[in-house]
């Protein structure tokens, strides 16, 4: 047995909500032969576990309890051991605005990465697996209805969707960075339109005669499905001669941040394109939106005859999409006078 | 950001993922994904151990004075007389406090006694002394290691005796 302090930063716990004040927070040890409780764990911190780590390593498990109801969540688990690899692993998207809830998050057609950084492996093929490689897991949920967050306990129990090992790299022991890139979420396989849910990466230490297989280190990314939009109310090729009509605008699944606007412009001119809202539809939310607009009075929209596009588009931290295109929208409020003059 | 993320999560009931993908969808994503560039596992060498269901509680021991409750891990009461077993509960009892909090409210019942790794794994024996005097108080003994409540591995007395005696 080894003994080795270690700054045990799954204590770092910044918590900015009030709901954080019903719960408490514990951390436990367990390795063979007994379970110690930290006393009094903060919101945030760091300290040094105190306990002789083993080769069957320890385990640390971040706990936080409900103060009356009882209702507990495992936060995080970490496995340590003096000689057992070591894993951390991260999914990165191109877009940052998950951070203001606490998600990473990405729309389903888009790409993202996973890096893997593992260290302690060594390249003696003759040397136990445990020793030499660590499994890599992908496990994916989608989400019920109304549902916009999963128990990663939920997701994890799961059969994973993918699997892989990742091996020592060319020194023993030194820390080996494997990244993977999706082009994509693996959901665009179900329905690029209506598939919402999680994918789930996953690091295990594997198990030997003296370690039990153990998670190392996990993270995940929310994926939100492709945005649908329809436009009733206007008809491609229909003239329309005095006020212009009410429309509705169905929208359905809006990226979480995102803008959505209905204009329209001269069919030899996009550059001129007029809102006919009054004001955009911003989404500055945790999940997808769906709604419906009513639309009317948009005549200015319209200030000349002639023949126009409409358009309903949406921009999220990606791109901007076309949901909707109607052309031609044939404008026509010119009144032509038939009259007979009568002569004296 | 975990915690963020844990809080949003709370906020959310937690539902089984119960939208299941069909055997086609999930044969395209297993065939399209980059992981398979990387060392495969052969048959039988990704198993992997999930637990269904872990919990807290029910690795602990729950201790109320009527008003509030703390937890402390399975074995590290070592002693309980028979008059305050009703201190004992297997489910909250008003609300929560640490257990610096709930010990420093409760002196009047509850003790604690030092011991060290070794002893709680049980590689070095406890006092016998020690243990004797333990299992003749009236209070509740919780085994305790640099104030944080600690299991005593059953035997660690150097007896036949369990870690947990009443009287």
């Amino acid at each position: 047995m080894k003994r080795i302090s270690f700054i045990l930063a799954l204590l770092t716990l910044p918590v900015f909500s009030q709901e954080s004040a019903n719960y408490q927070n514990i951390i436990r040890q367990i390795q063979s032969g007994y379970t110690w409780q930290t006393s009094d764990v903060l919101p945030t911190g760091t300290g040094t576990a105190q306990g002789a780590l083993t080769e069957a390593g320890s385990t640390f498990q971040l706990w936080t309890i409900h103060k009356t109801l009882g209702t507990q969540y495992l936060l995080d688990t970490k496995t340590v051991g003096a000689y057992m690899p070591t894993g951390d692993i991260s999914v990165a998207t191109t877009d940052a605005t998950g951070t203001k809830w606490g998600v990473k998050r990405s729309r389903i057609d888009k790409p993202f990465t996973v890096t893997a950084v593992v260290s302690g492996l060594m390249k003696d093929t003759s040397l136990p697996d445990a020793s030499r490689k660590v499994l890599m897991e992908q496990h994916i949920a989608l989400y019920p209805a109304n549902v916009i967050s999963l128990a990663a306990s939920t997701v994890l129990s799961n059969t994973p969707v993918a699997t892989a090992f990742i091996t020592a790299g060319s020194v023993d022991r030194q820390a080996t960075t494997t990244t993977i890139n999706y082009a994509q979420s693996s959901f665009m396989s179900v329905n690029p339109y209506t598939s919402k849910g999680e994918e789930h990466f996953v690091l295990h230490a594997l198990a030997d005669g003296n370690i039990a297989q153990t998670q190392l280190d996990s993270d995940y990314v929310q994926i939100w499905p492709l945005p649908v939009g329809a436009l009733t109310g206007l008809t491609a090729g229909a003239t329309y001669k005095g006020a212009m009509p009410a429309i509705t605008v169905n929208l359905t699944n809006l990226y979480p941040f995102s803008t959505t606007d209905v204009v329209a412009y001269p069919v030899s001119d996009a550059t001129k394109a007029v809102s006919l809202m009054t004001s955009k539809y911003v989404v500055d939310d945790k999940s997808s939106r769906t709604d419906a607009l009513k639309i009317t009075g948009y005549d200015a929209a319209f200030p000349t005859d002639g023949i126009y596009t409409v358009e309903v588009r949406t921009t999220d931290p990606f791109d901007t999409q076309k949901l909707v295109t109607i052309t031609p929208i044939i404008v026509n409020r010119t009144l032509s006078i038939r009259a007979m003059q009568v002569g004296k | 950001m975990k915690t963020l993320l844990i809080l949003l999560a709370l906020a959310t009931p937690l539902m089984a993922a119960d939208v299941e993908i069909s055997p086609e969808a999930l044969a395209a994503i297993r065939k399209a994904s980059p992981m398979a560039k990387l060392e495969q596992p052969k048959e039988g060498e990704a198993k992997v151990i999930r637990a269904d269901s872990q919990s807290l509680i029910n690795e602990s021991i729950l201790l109320h004075d009527g008003t509030h409750w703390t937890l402390v891990p399975k074995g590290a009461v070592v002693h309980i007389p028979k008059i305050m077993k009703d201190r004992v509960t297997a489910k909250p009892v008003g609300t929560l406090l640490t257990w610096t909090e709930f010990l420093s409210q409760n002196q009047g019942w509850i003790s604690t006694c030092e011991v060290s790794f070794e002893q709680a794994s049980g590689k070095v024996p406890l006092d016998p002394k020690k243990v004797e005097f333990w299992q003749k108080q009236d209070k509740i003994m919780v085994a305790v290691h640099l104030g944080g409540p600690i299991s005593v591995k059953p035997g660690s007395e150097g007896t036949e005796t369990p870690a947990i005696s009443q009287r």
